[in-house]
């Protein structure tokens, strides 16, 4: 294994578990994931010319677990819900909904969201990746993401404060 | 800016990702709108929520040396392909002349009488 190999690809191996292991939702598969991911990526790395090493092996990682999606046929996609949608974010009950909301339903709100929603929250909340990158991992143009984000966000501040407000008395 | 066009940019402006100008014009509607105001908090207050979430999984660590010992066993980067020197050519056709030249004296031999576990002839 080359020094350039470790340096700029091996170096993210947590964020390509951790986006692995949101896509998947498995820790198994995550594993088996990344692990093929990095083959793949080690084979093609001298033809990697990208100025985000970061950003190119992201995409490898992502297609691989997509892939591997597909083949278990285990995606569940699930659609906007209509009902939570409709609840309205300007009159600020959901910020106190966010703000009190405990580490297991805020997992569980992420853990739900549909693919396309939850890998661009996982991209930029918890990898903080700028949206240039974001789009290329995604392959999406930028307008795509900052639309996404937004819808992405809108929805888990509405899953919290439904959440929020079945546990209310 | 109007009420709906914040909505859609807003994001986009408190992830950094927007130019001064715009940022002006968002700050400035923002001051006067208490309706997209309190959708700036909620944003504000879910940013700080998934920061402080410990929501990432960090690798485990055997991954890291089964990541490494695949590579070693499995993926070896895809050689350079090239064809082979002159003199590489050379000593094959010379061999490749040699064994038909021995192939056909041994070919030419009669055979013995008794061949004691004579040639068997696979039948798969």
């Amino acid at each position: 294994m080359t020094a350039r190999f470790e340096r700029e690809v091996l170096r993210h191996l947590d964020a390509a578990y951790n986006l692995a292991r949101w896509l998947t939702g498995e820790n198994a598969a995550a594993e088996d994931a990344v692990q093929e991911a990095c083959l793949r990526a080690f084979r093609f790395f001298d033809g990697q010319r990208g100025e985000s090493p970061k950003a190119w092996f992201m995409t490898i990682v992502r297609n691989t677990c997509l892939d591997g999606l597909k083949a278990s046929r285990s995606a569940h996609h699930e659609e906007y819900d209509d009902e939570i949608h409709g609840a309205t974010l300007h009159d600020g009950h959901d910020v106190a909904a966010v703000r009190d909301s405990d580490a297991r339903s805020l997992h569980a709100c992420i853990a739900g969201l549909p693919r396309e929603y939850r890998e661009v929250i996982v991209l930029r909340e918890l990898e903080e990746l700028a949206y240039k990158e974001i789009g290329a991992i995604v392959g999406v143009p930028l307008g795509t993401v900052m639309s996404r984000l937004a819808r992405a966000r809108d929805l888990l501040q509405r899953r919290l404060l439904a959440q929020h407000r079945r546990r209310a008395p | 800016m109007n009420c709906a066009r914040l909505s859609q940019v807003l994001d986009a402006w408190l992830d950094g990702e927007l130019d001064a100008t715009t940022g002006a014009e968002i700050e400035l509607h923002l001051r006067g709108c208490a309706a997209c105001a309190r959708l700036r908090d909620g944003r504000t207050a879910l940013a700080e929520r998934l920061r402080t979430g410990a929501l990432a999984y960090p690798a485990p660590a055997h991954l890291r040396t089964r990541v490494e010992r695949a590579i070693a066993a499995n993926a070896a980067p895809a050689p350079t392909r090239r064809g082979p020197t002159w003199w590489q050519a050379a000593a094959a056709l010379g061999a490749a002349s040699a064994l038909g030249v021995a192939a056909g004296y041994w070919i030419g031999q009669p055979l013995p009488e008794s061949f004691p576990g004579g040639p068997r002839i696979a039948t798969w």
